[in-house]
């Protein structure tokens, strides 16, 4: 594990206290436990947002993909797939299924 | 058609019950790295959709295939991370083992698209099967409402007044 040291503010410091109180844990599981919950979200934002697949969005979760799904599901995100993919997505079946039949 | 499924799709299929209906239309293929997410994980996770997953691939009804390595694509399929079931996918699509790749997942559509490599949705592939008639316009409909609460709205609304148009 590596250690970093960094300055926190002190609405931060507030949440760590009261998530170490809550939970009876020290600060420093505390802090690591809010770090994860905090590299979930960033995670789900990135697949929302189109910037990450499922695969590299449980890489920074730090859960399996299967996991992932149920993260993203959980928050919310029913799926990211555009009006145009979905359109794209289309005109590539119809164009498949016209070569399988010719061939 | 032979179609190579990455995890995302390949697990919404199996929780909406729609995948026995594609694999009688279609030939579905996937990796090792997506049978290690689905089922794998899946079952480790306690997921009912893993076991179904794993039965239609022991009943040959989903089969799963060597990845062979090329070069087109073979950068994006690093980026994407090679023991992952998108570069899996993308290679089986890029090596013409498969005819496209299926997927719902938009930033490794755009990655196909970047490297013109054809794709479809589940969404998409549900509405040509009822195009075709090999599923009946409500019917549907009612795989439609169970794959909602996975797919995007818009995917959703588009999907929806297709099948009732």
């Amino acid at each position: 594990m590596a250690v970093k040291s960094l300055r926190i503010p002190p609405e931060l410091l507030k949440v760590i206290r009261h998530r170490a109180a809550s939970e009876r844990l020290d600060e420093s599981n505390a802090t690591r436990q809010l770090i994860q919950l905090g590299a979930e979200e960033y995670a789900v934002r990135l697949y929302r947002d189109g910037k990450a697949t499922l695969d590299q969005a449980a890489d920074l979760a730090g859960v399996p993909v299967r996991e992932m799904l149920e993260i993203l599901w959980a928050h919310g995100v029913s799926g990211n797939v555009t009006l145009r993919q979905h359109r794209t997505a289309l005109e590539h079946l119809r164009k498949a299924k016209r070569s399988s039949r010719r061939s | 058609m032979k179609i190579a499924v990455d995890t995302d799709a390949l697990v919404k299929l199996a929780k909406c019950s729609l995948k026995e209906r594609v694999t009688a239309e279609h030939q579905l293929l996937l990796g090792p790295a997506v049978r290690k997410e689905a089922v794998d994980q899946g079952k480790a996770g306690g997921h009912a959709d893993a076991l179904l997953i794993e039965q239609n691939l022991e009943a040959g009804r989903l089969r799963m295939v060597a990845v062979p390595r090329i070069a087109k694509g073979e950068a994006a399929a690093r980026a994407l991370g090679l023991d992952h079931g998108e570069a899996d996918t993308l290679r089986l699509v890029a090596s013409g083992e498969a005819d496209l790749a299926l997927s719902d997942d938009r930033r490794f559509l755009r990655v196909l698209e970047d490297l013109g490599l054809p794709y479809a949705t589940s969404a998409a592939l549900l509405r040509t099967l009822v195009e075709d008639g090999r599923i009946e316009r409500g019917e549907g409909l009612r795989y439609l409402d169970r794959l909602s609460p996975m797919i995007s709205e818009e995917e959703y609304l588009e999907t929806r007044a297709a099948l009732e148009d």
